[in-house]
């Protein structure tokens, strides 16, 4: 399922930035500069003076609530800060996201009102103020500036060329010669040239700040435009907000346990693992036919998707909402927040105003089975959902019939799982290299090790093939000429694999050089499909823990010694 | 033998987490202590004295012969002492470190025979040692904290004197010799046991020494294979060895091949037929190459160790053959070898780090600006004219300048190439929490991204966090609201005695020039300094 995203991927992470083009008209000064006399000097300490500094000795907390528009779509943002410690709700249309931190540990609450928690740094809540981060790049030291002149429209302002340390491309700051404050900022992202513009100054416990920001791209439809309603700093905040809520699903329905179901089709393909070899890839697709407006779709099951998706064309045909959200831009589709109002898993489960993301994408995974759709962490935090590859069933369990671990699961191995934004991860072995970043991903056609691991520890990755340690290209000479251009995918032979309960012995798996994006948790290796194939696997997210007992294939297939 | 030569290498690239064996506090006290009310401690160290005796009126010379250990290496140590002078010859297979004290001055010669005196950085040692040696003082900050029954029956003291080091003295019940001594340092507990105690000139001294600091491959051991007392010692067996030159150059300046990508100094070396990038990093107080380059070109690596500096990882001792810079060489380097690499943003890789036993070799001017690096051999080289003139110390192989936080003198803030930005350490930032105050920009970082920062180095990551303070003041150089990242708990990256970091943020706005040799470090303000500041 996710070979196609995998190889995106992968071209991204290789992608040279010694080999992006340059383009002058990214690294164009704006027009209409003309020759100024005033120095960077006096620009910076005139920007100093104006912005002026946070009272001393007050008290790290802020309270500030937001306005917004974002790619059409109006919304809300109240935002609580404690040293770090915060709380962030956002309101656009029917969607309610609630983000906190309390003692190093994040969370996320999500439209439907499923909590995950967020290891890693999440951005979505300091988007506007993230905008203002930029005001202060001239005054970095590290940053190259110099002064280019000046402009007269819209307002006379000084225009300062910033190139930031090991940065691509200059950026450019107007210093409003009125009142000292910049007005725009000029940068690129992802090779597009933007524009952030500020205003409506004002000063709050002696920091002058921006209260309204506006963010385009050059696609006016798909502008950002924040607008400070209220900003109050030092005052004491209750903790309790901070804290991490429990989960509602109120848009899941089922009675009891529940045997839903479900079709397994494995997908046989061959991976070239270069040297003109190949390797047979069995990976099975868990297919969910849900019900919705009448028409029955193909959804897969994804163990490690943050958020349930549905495809951008079948959304609109089923005319979806996009509660004002632009959904076309530059001839392109523009993925969008949506509800079903209501999908029927069989009669057995429905989920009722279910909020997906439509985003562009399908998968012909076989003649007459298009994959339109991805149910993950939302749906699947619902209950205990176990996978019976062998039998092509699937069950679901309230959460509270694993309160304590259900008969069925008394002899399975049980493996603890750390969820981080949605995506389940587990600790395990690779030759005696313990790593916590072992993704689960039943969805992930193939269980691999990635480049992080490897390049770490060549030698727990042999190649199966040539017994020898797959490293020779990575070595960093000055003089190499293939570094870093080319994936490499091969054949490991672990001589120690631990995954969870399984304990393979001289065991064959995929390995590559490349490392994989998938959000900021770094992600050692994955176990996919391929392997779980072999077990019924219990999805208890409720529990934070799978459970996988072997199933009648894994017998048929491996040689094995019981655990004494 | 505490004291000895130990590599470090400092590199500000690295930075963070505890180490995995550091379950424990490392300055906790011992498990298993049982309270004791039949002795005092005072009891203990008179029973200690009588137990170790009084040198007899033979001259206090002494000439041992040890062999030695350090963890899968072996080799032999000589040491010769005359009243407080004493010199300690040391070699591990093809390598060779030595140190001492004449006349009151300490000094060190590292594995490429350079010889630095050393300015008492790390007095700290020195303040342990005397607190151990004068128990009954309040000075000493000594406890009997009760006794043991393992690894031997025997009591222990706590030691913890102002200034120093917590440290556990163990004195054998029954002995009353110290045959344990566990000292918390640099977030690391080390141990040293004695045995096989003999009586020479009167006083009764260990024959066997082991060091631990519970990492694998980090132990050292001592053995005493023959101790002559009494006579005396050649002056020349205790003279400082001259320092020895493991730079040539091809003329008195040569311009080295050498970029400067985002303030990263990157010289690229010949080293058997392949290309190698080094960093600069005037932060490392040696050689680094990386593992996979070594194995390529064919470096022989020596041992394995483990060190810690932002995390943890295995290390060798190599000698490289020669380093080629075309215009500058080094012929059989001492280095170590490491899972070290990194690319910059631009793809260059960098596979080693090129520290003190390079840059003491000459003269070593950074033009910042315009992106160049010149060798230039000390006898030529004069101090340019207006430049902000810094006298440095090089205990450990790192130049040490003083500079002021706000109103705060810091002696000990290490000037470091390889570091990105400009660090305080955690324990300045307590002793003055008025100076490092956040003038705010530290706050508004933390308001858009209130997250916990780390920093990149070696072998893992360091926290911090972000601190504008009010300025920063090199000699007569008075930068204002500066940015610092401020480290959290990460007391093996920082060490006990460093204030913190002076790294490219500031250094870019100058000419460096590097003078180890003298002693000196040179900063001539450039353009960049002169747009922003004037002048």
């Amino acid at each position: 399922m996710k070979r196609v995203f995998f190889a995106l991927a992968l071209s991204a992470a290789l992608a040279s930035p010694a080999l992006a083009a340059s383009n002058d008209k990214l690294d164009a000064p704006p027009p209409g500069i003309t020759p100024t006399t005033a120095t960077l000097a006096q620009v910076l300490k005139a920007y100093d003076a104006a912005k002026g500094h946070l009272a001393p000795g007050a008290a790290d907390t802020r309270q500030e609530a937001w306005t917004f528009t974002k790619a059409g779509m109006a919304g809300t943002e109240t935002l609580v800060r404690s040293g770090l410690d915060y709380y962030s709700r956002i309101v656009r249309g029917p969607f309610v996201d609630e983000y906190g931190q309390f003692f190093g540990h994040g969370w996320h609450r999500g439209p439907n009102g499923v909590v995950s928690p967020v290891s890693s740094p999440q951005y979505t809540s300091f988007e506007m103020l993230l905008f203002m981060r930029n005001l202060d790049d001239a005054a970095d030291p590290k940053n190259d500036v110099t002064v280019l002149g000046e402009v007269q429209t819209p307002k006379p302002a000084y225009v300062l060329q910033i190139k930031p340390s090991g940065g691509k491309h200059p950026e450019f700051a107007f210093y409003d010669k009125q009142t000292g404050l910049i007005d725009r900022f000029d940068f690129v992202v992802d090779d597009t040239r933007t524009t952030t513009m500020y205003d409506d100054y004002r000063t709050t416990d002696g920091l002058t700040a921006p209260w309204h920001v506006h963010f385009t791209d050059g696609t006016a439809p798909l502008d950002y435009d924040f607008v400070r309603t209220s900003l109050t700093i030092g005052k004491s905040i209750d903790a309790k907000q901070f804290a991490i809520p429990s989960s509602t699903f109120g848009f899941v329905y089922y009675n009891g346990e529940q045997s839903l179901p479900v079709n397994i089709y494995t997908d046989s393909w061959m991976l070239n693992i270069g040297s003109n070899r190949y390797h047979m890839v069995h990976s099975p697709t868990v297919i969910v036919r849900l019900n919705v407006g009448g028409r029955g779709l193909d959804f897969a099951l994804s163990a490690a998707q943050p958020r349930s998706l549905i495809d951008f064309e079948v959304a609109q045909e089923l005319h979806l909402s996009s509660y004002g959200q632009v959904i076309h831009a530059n001839g392109s589709d523009v993925s969008y927040d949506t509800v079903i109002p209501q999908a029927d898993w069989g009669s057995q489960l429905l989920l009722r105003n279910w909020a997906v993301r439509a985003t562009p994408f399908h998968y012909h995974l076989k003649e007459g089975t298009k994959i339109v759709g991805v149910i993950g962490y939302d749906v699947l935090s619902s209950g205990v959902f176990k996978t019976d590859y062998d039998n092509a069933r699937m069950s679901v369990f309230p959460p509270s019939a694993f309160d304590t671990p259900a008969p069925e699961v008394k002899n399975a191995a049980t493996i603890p799982i750390s969820i981080d934004s949605g995506l389940p991860f587990f600790t395990g072995f690779v030759a005696n290299h313990e790593t916590p970043n072992i993704l689960f991903d039943n969805a992930f056609e193939l269980s691999l090790i990635f480049g992080d691991f490897t390049s770490e520890y060549p030698d727990a990755v042999k190649d199966a093939v040539t017994g020898q340690t797959h490293a020779v290209t990575m070595i960093p000479f000055a003089d190499s000429t293939g570094y870093g251009k080319d994936v490499h995918v091969w054949l490991g032979q672990v001589p120690d694999l631990n995954f969870g309960p399984a304990h393979f012995m001289n065991f064959p798996i995929l390995a590559s050089n490349a490392t994989i994006d998938f959000g900021p948790h770094d992600v050692d290796a994955v176990m996919g499909g391929d392997l779980l194939k072999y077990y019924d696997v219990y999805l208890d997210y409720p529990h934070n823990r799978i459970f996988l007992r072997p199933n009648n294939t894994f017998f048929r297939v491996f040689q094995f010694e019981p655990q004494k | 033998m505490k004291g000895s030569v130990v590599p470090i290498l400092l590199c500000a690239l690295a930075f963070s987490a505890r180490p995995a064996w550091a379950d424990r506090d490392p300055a906790a006290p011992p498990l298993g202590i049982q309270p004791v009310s039949t002795i005092t401690l005072a009891q203990i160290v008179a029973r200690h004295r009588l137990a170790v005796g009084k040198p007899d009126a033979r001259p206090q010379t002494r000439v041992e012969q040890w062999t030695y250990t350090d963890g899968t290496r072996s080799g032999t140590q000589t040491t010769y002492r005359s009243g407080n002078d004493y010199r300690e010859d040391r070699s591990l297979g093809p390598f060779h470190y030595a140190h001492g004290e004449l006349g009151g001055k300490t000094w060190e010669q590292n594995s490429n025979g350079l010889t630095r005196f050393l300015s008492g950085i790390h007095e700290r040692t020195d303040v342990n040692d005397y607190a151990l040696a004068h128990l009954l003082l309040a000075s000493s900050g000594a406890q009997l904290l009760g006794e043991v029954a393992s690894p031997v029956p025997a009591y222990v003291v706590k030691v913890a004197p102002q200034n120093g080091y917590v440290e556990y003295a163990y004195f054998d019940a029954a002995t009353y010799l110290l045959v344990q001594d566990e000292r918390a340092e640099s977030g690391q507990r080390v141990v040293w046991t004695y045995d096989d105690f003999r009586t020479g000139n009167g006083v009764r001294t260990p024959w066997h020494i082991h060091e631990s600091n519970g990492l694998p491959n980090d132990d050292q051991d001592w053995k005493l294979q023959s101790a002559t007392i009494g006579q005396p010692v050649d002056p020349s067996k205790l003279a400082v060895p001259a320092s020895s030159d493991p730079v040539s150059l091809t003329a008195s300046t040569v311009s080295l091949p050498a970029r400067i990508e985002a303030d990263r100094i990157i010289l690229t070396a010949q080293i058997g037929k392949h290309k190698v990038n080094f960093l600069m990093d005037s932060g490392s107080s040696g050689i680094l190459l990386n593992r996979d380059v070594a194995d390529a070109t064919g470096v022989q690596s020596f041992g394995t160790m483990t060190e810690i500096t932002a995390g943890q990882y295995t290390a060798s001792d190599a000698m490289i053959p020669k380093i080629d810079f075309g215009v500058a060489t080094m012929t059989n380097a001492s280095a170590e070898t490491a899972p070290y690499s990194e690319w910059t943003s631009s793809g260059t890789p960098i596979a080693g780090l090129m520290g003190y036993d390079f840059i003491a070799g000459s003269v070593i001017h950074v033009d910042y600006e315009h992106g160049t690096v010149q060798a230039i051999a000390p006898g030529s080289f004069t101090p340019p004219a207006g430049a902000v003139a810094l006298p440095i110390r090089l205990d450990d192989g790192v130049p040490v300048i003083a500079a002021m936080i706000g109103n705060a003198a810091g002696t000990n803030f290490l000037v470091d190439t390889g570091a990105d930005r400009s660090m305080i350490f955690s324990t300045f930032a307590r002793a003055h929490p008025g100076d490092v105050s956040d003038q705010g920009l530290g706050e508004e970082i933390t308001d858009s991204l209130p997250f916990v920062h780390h920093i990149d180095g070696v072998g893992g990551k360091v926290e911090v966090r972000p601190v504008q303070v009010s300025a920063l003041q090199i000699g007569s150089t008075r930068l204002p609201n500066w940015l610092f990242d401020v480290s959290q708990d990460a007391p093996s990256f920082e060490g006990d005695d460093y204030d913190g970091i002076i790294g490219q943020d500031v250094l870019r706005n100058f000419d460096v020039y590097f003078d180890y040799q003298r002693s000196m470090l040179y900063l001539v303000p450039n353009d960049r300094y002169r747009q922003r500041w004037g002048g």
